[in-house]
């Protein structure tokens, strides 16, 4: 009988006598149970089987329990004093439906810096996973309008608290009081601009209130607690909880997820309140009808969309809440320049009542040909205007677009005439201009704008030919032919990159290009020409081609934009310099775009210029035979490694800055360590390891700079003797780079760990061991250089050949002879070789042999 | 104030409290599918739970009450969940076929959540005590201590009581 199958009462008997039994060691079970149960042996046995099985152990039969489900936990309420992250609370300076936000200060005095801090509760584990996504995201808003998350986290108890740009200002209502219309349009303009930024970041409000708008001393809005509601919104429905209703839009308040329509009509209020009272005219009224369509799809798709449709108001274009009809858009281009529209309109008006005669009609025809031209160039000429507007893409697109098909409208592409050619050739450049251009705002179709850009180059050409003379036609045949370049090289065809971007250069030079637009395209025509020709091995016309640029540049009248061609220039000249192996001369150029960077800064110190300086600092330093390593670069490596530090503290978010400061800390090291100065350099990389563990452990470039900076405490270790550490240095070199996804740029980090082992164990004595080391550190050269093919990756090869060759030779004359054997022809085989080098290297060898 | 009548004894609160919480809890799972969101069964449970006690359909002071209740709602989750998978009702109750997909890794352990539901029925015949125990460590995760806490008894009588529950569960689902 098993103690399965028993009455209530037989198993507390059961029970009773194991609990005995268990109190007592197995072997004595037997004989204490012998006088149990007279009569009952089954019961007896059972009692015995159930002692044996016994087992307390806290797992379940071999199975894990169910998580605990936690109760919620109350609200988190903080007082002065109390710290949060690296904050100290100073006081409570408001309180919402999901919680409370105070005035804090840095605690440790780091900086002087007064911050808000938001500390909210919500329900759920799931909200935390959610909120680590969405921390990134919105870390990750940089506008000028959008108050700044510096931080966010989690308490110790589970509060989640955001660390925002603390903003002293009147909520926007209270601010617009008494503002004229055209005061509150501006700035409501540049809140929506605020938003229809945040939308393109894919960031939704959800609770956009007059409250959460507030506008400082300067007259400048600032909006809060962006995308905050997402966090508290409720998973199911994803309708916010606590959002205030009188600003929701329809779909929110039914409990349908919001989207960037539901910020447009909560805009939408908001600007209808602060215009409270007035009448509002007819293209402003459309405008706010189509923000508060009932439907959702009927309103503008995303603030985007708003913003431009209010800027369009404010510059009299015709606004798109609007049916576009031909008499609207001719009201709204005769509100922006009389004279040109009136005559065109006039004209056209002529042709539809359509007048006998066909002398009168070749006149008339003649006189609207030359007026198309004429608002064709002042349309065009307004797309030129809008270029540094921001988020004017869409409407500059638009605009050359109907140009475009004005000028069809009234007369074949083929013309023979070279006014409108021209037009037809400057409106596919313009529209190739606004599909795709790197580096400039554009809707990002590079494959259409070259195309757009290929038929505006052909027709330009076609210019040139019929009409040698025209001016216009080299002009427009230059650009085209530079933006074509521009296009081409980019996408890494380099062969017709340079086909094009020398006979771009050829037109520039003709036409002596000193209008600062062609100026401008003759700048970015050389740059792209010299990166072209570099890529392709070609360095001397590289270099020859950017000291002629920086020839012209020179000659030109001091601007913003003729400085910035310069810096940009001697950049590119020092680097290709570098890549030529002419380090002196490429000095020289670092020098000089140094210096005017520095000038730059001083001229204008701010965070950009800063950053830019701070990282030409390092690339001079780089930028050595010895990279960081040169005794008279300390100055300006510990120069670039405060700037860094300085713009790190006031933006710890940006990571171009957190690498610059990675970047300029180790090369500080590797200057001490390289003069002299191991122990204090050992101290500078403990600080950037420190660094690099504090920024982003899992990143990869992290797990490099890991390694990196634990290759260099190695060489500072072997000069202190200390062999032991230096070995568990490179081993925790090797550890960093075994962790996280492995890349083709590792090889190089192998290869210089073997030879570091190969220095430690020639140092022991263990010279085949060394020997060995050395091998490896070929073979990951070797690897590296086929996973990077290119002229550097030779080049290093090359070394690497000529060095592991030089140490093998006492232990393997043979092998050390063939290896130094190639690294001269691997010198060789590299487009332009570096002379000194090579000399070198082929001494070697025949000194081995 | 279900839970208070339920934690009285009242089960028709009881079958109440489970089939909102049941409901409650498939919402959630069909949300998050439609969503296209990944959630993790046990977060997909504590949200359930959270949610509840925010609409204040449970009342959380009683702690004990709560502990006793969520863990007899695992209970509950994981026999349902082993009965739909061994009557094939799966496919066209779109409903259910979320839910148990959504919770499936946290019932497949391995054990047939529905033997152990009828095991644990005849241990509750034979002393309940036992059985109030196993769903409050297994279902409930709960510690010794929490559960001995929970109970009012020392924790070597739970830890006994936890092993003599085990041998006779063990026996149970063994034949």
């Amino acid at each position: 009988m098993s103690f399965t199958d028993v009455t209530a009462e037989e198993w507390q008997r059961i029970r009773g006598l194991a609990d005995t039994l268990l109190d007592m060691p197995p072997e004595n079970w037997e004989a204490a149970s012998r006088n149990e149960f007279h009569g009952e042996e089954s019961l007896r046995l059972a009692a015995l089987e159930l002692a044996r099985s016994f087992d307390d152990s806290p797992d379940f039969l071999g199975f894990q329990p169910f998580p605990k489900i936690d109760q919620p936990i109350p609200e988190t309420v903080l007082s002065a004093g109390d710290c949060i992250g690296a904050y100290r609370i100073e006081s409570e300076i408001g309180r919402g439906g999901m919680g409370r936000v105070y005035k804090a200060a840095r605690a440790d005095g780091a900086f002087d810096k007064t911050v808000a801090i938001k500390v909210i509760r919500l329900p759920g584990i799931v909200a935390i996973e959610r909120f680590r996504a969405e921390r990134q995201i919105l870390a990750g808003l940089e506008h000028e309008s959008i108050a700044r998350l510096y931080d966010a986290g989690a308490t110790a108890d589970g509060a989640l608290y955001f660390v925002m740009e603390y903003v002293e200002g009147l909520s926007l209502d209270t601010y617009c009081r008494g503002l004229d219309r055209k005061s509150i349009l501006r700035l409501f303009h540049t809140v929506t601009s605020a938003v229809a930024y945040a939308h393109r970041a894919g960031v939704i409000h959800r609770d956009l209130k007059p409250g959460n708008i507030l506008v400082n001393a300067a007259g400048s809005p600032k909006l809060l607690d962006f995308g905050i509601a997402t966090l508290k919104s409720d998973p199911r429905t994803a309708s916010a909880i606590g959002i205030t209703p009188a600003f929701a839009s329809p779909e929110q308040i039914s409990g349908s997820p919001a989207t960037e329509r539901s910020d447009v009509y909560s805009l939408g209020l908001i600007l209808r309140a602060l215009l409270s009272g007035e009448p509002a005219p007819r293209d402003l009224a459309a405008i706010l009808k189509k923000a508060l369509a009932e439907d959702p799809a009927l309103r503008y798709p995303a603030a985007t969309e708003f913003a431009e449709d209010l800027d369009r108001h404010l510059k009299n274009y015709p606004v798109q809440a609007l049916p576009v009809t031909w008499t609207y858009r001719l009201a709204c281009l005769v509100r922006r320049n009389r004279f040109a529209a009136l005559l065109a309109a006039a004209l056209l008006t002529a042709s539809t009542i359509g007048i006998a005669g066909a002398l009168w009609q070749q006149r008339r025809n003649l006189a609207q040909l030359k007026a198309t031209d004429e608002l064709t160039r002042k349309v065009l000429a307004e797309e030129t205007q809008m270029r540094g507007l921001p988020g004017a893409t869409e409407i500059r697109r638009r605009l050359v677009g109907e140009a475009l098909n004005h000028l069809r409208s009234v007369v074949p592409e083929g013309a023979r005439d070279p006014d409108l050619t021209g037009d037809f050739a400057d409106a596919y450049l313009r529209i190739g201009l606004v599909l795709g251009m790197p580096g400039a705002p554009s809707l990002g179709d590079f494959a259409g704008a070259e195309a757009s850009i290929r038929r505006g180059r052909v027709l330009a050409e076609d210019i040139v030919r019929r009409w040698p003379q025209s001016r216009r036609g080299h002009e427009l045949l230059a650009t085209g032919l530079a933006y074509e370049e521009a296009l081409v090289g980019w996408r890494g065809d380099d062969a017709n990159c340079i086909r094009l971007g020398e006979r771009a250069q050829t037109e520039f030079q003709r036409i002596d290009a000193t209008t600062p637009d062609l100026s401008a395209a003759f700048s970015e025509n050389q740059g792209m020409l010299a990166r072209c020709y570099t890529k392709l091995g070609q360095l001397d016309k590289a270099v020859l081609g950017i000291r002629n640029w920086i020839a012209r540049e020179k000659q030109l009248p001091a601007s913003p934009t003729s400085d910035g061609a310069l810096m940009a220039a001697y950049a590119r000249l020092a680097r290709t310099l570098y890549e030529a192996g002419d380090l002196e001369n490429g000095r020289a150029a670092f020098r000089a775009s140094i210096d005017l960077r520095r000038a730059a800064y001083q001229h204008q110190p701010d965070f950009a210029s800063r950053v830019v300086l701070s990282q030409e600092l390092i690339s001079g330093a780089s930028a050595r035979l010895q990279p960081c390593r040169e005794p008279e670069d300390l100055a300006e490596i510990r120069e670039s490694v405060n700037l860094a530090s300085q713009s790190w503290s006031e933006d710890q978010t940006n990571a171009t800055v957190s690498s610059l400061l990675g970047d300029a800390q180790r090369c500080l090291a590797m200057n001490l360590g390289g003069n002299g100065n191991a122990s204090r350099a050992l101290s500078v990389l403990a600080e950037n390891r420190r660094f690099l563990m504090n920024t982003d452990p899992s990143a990869s470039s992290t797990r490099s700079r890991l390694a990196q900076n634990w290759l260099e405490a190695s060489a500072d270790s072997q000069s202190l003797r200390d062999w032991n550490t230096a070995e568990r240095d490179v081993e925790e070199a090797q550890a960093a780079l075994k962790k996280g996804q492995p890349e083709p740029s590792d090889g190089l980090l192998i290869a210089d760990a073997w030879s570091k082992l190969a220095a430690i164990r020639f140092a022991g004595r263990h010279d085949q061991d060394a020997a060995a080391a050395l091998r490896q550190e070929l073979e990951s050269a070797r690897q590296y250089a086929r996973a990077i093919p290119g002229r550097n990756t030779t080049l290093y090869l090359a070394r690497t050949l000529d060095s592991v060759g030089k140490q093998l030779h006492p232990v393997d004359p043979a092998e050390a002879v063939a290896d130094l054997k190639e690294a001269v022809a691997t010198f060789e085989g590299v487009p332009s070789p570096p002379a000194a080098e090579t000399a070198q290297a082929r001494n070697d060898w025949l000194r081995a042999r | 104030m279900m839970l208070r009548a339920w934690g009285k004894g009242d089960t028709d609160a009881g079958e109440e409290l489970f089939s909102i919480i049941y409901d409650e809890l498939r919402a959630l799972a069909s949300v998050h599918q439609r969503n296209r969101m990944t959630i993790g069964p046990t977060a997909l449970v504590h949200e359930t739970f959270l949610q509840m006690a925010k609409d204040k359909k449970l009342d959380w002071r009683d702690r004990t009450q709560f502990y006793a209740f969520t863990s007899v709602v695992m209970r509950r989750f994981m026999a349902n969940y082993w009965r739909n998978k061994r009557t094939a009702k799966r496919g066209g109750d779109f409903e259910t076929v979320v839910f148990d997909d959504s919770i499936a890794p946290l019932f497949e352990t391995g054990i047939d959540g529905e033997a152990l539901d009828q095991a644990l029925t005849r241990l509750d015949s034979v002393d309940p005590r036992l059985s109030r125990i196993v769903e409050l460590r297994f279902f409930g995760g709960l510690s010794m201590e929490e559960t001995a806490d929970h109970l009012g008894l020392s924790r070597r009588t739970v830890t006994r009581d936890w092993g003599m529950a085990k041998s006779y569960l063990a026996a149970q689902l063994a034949r």
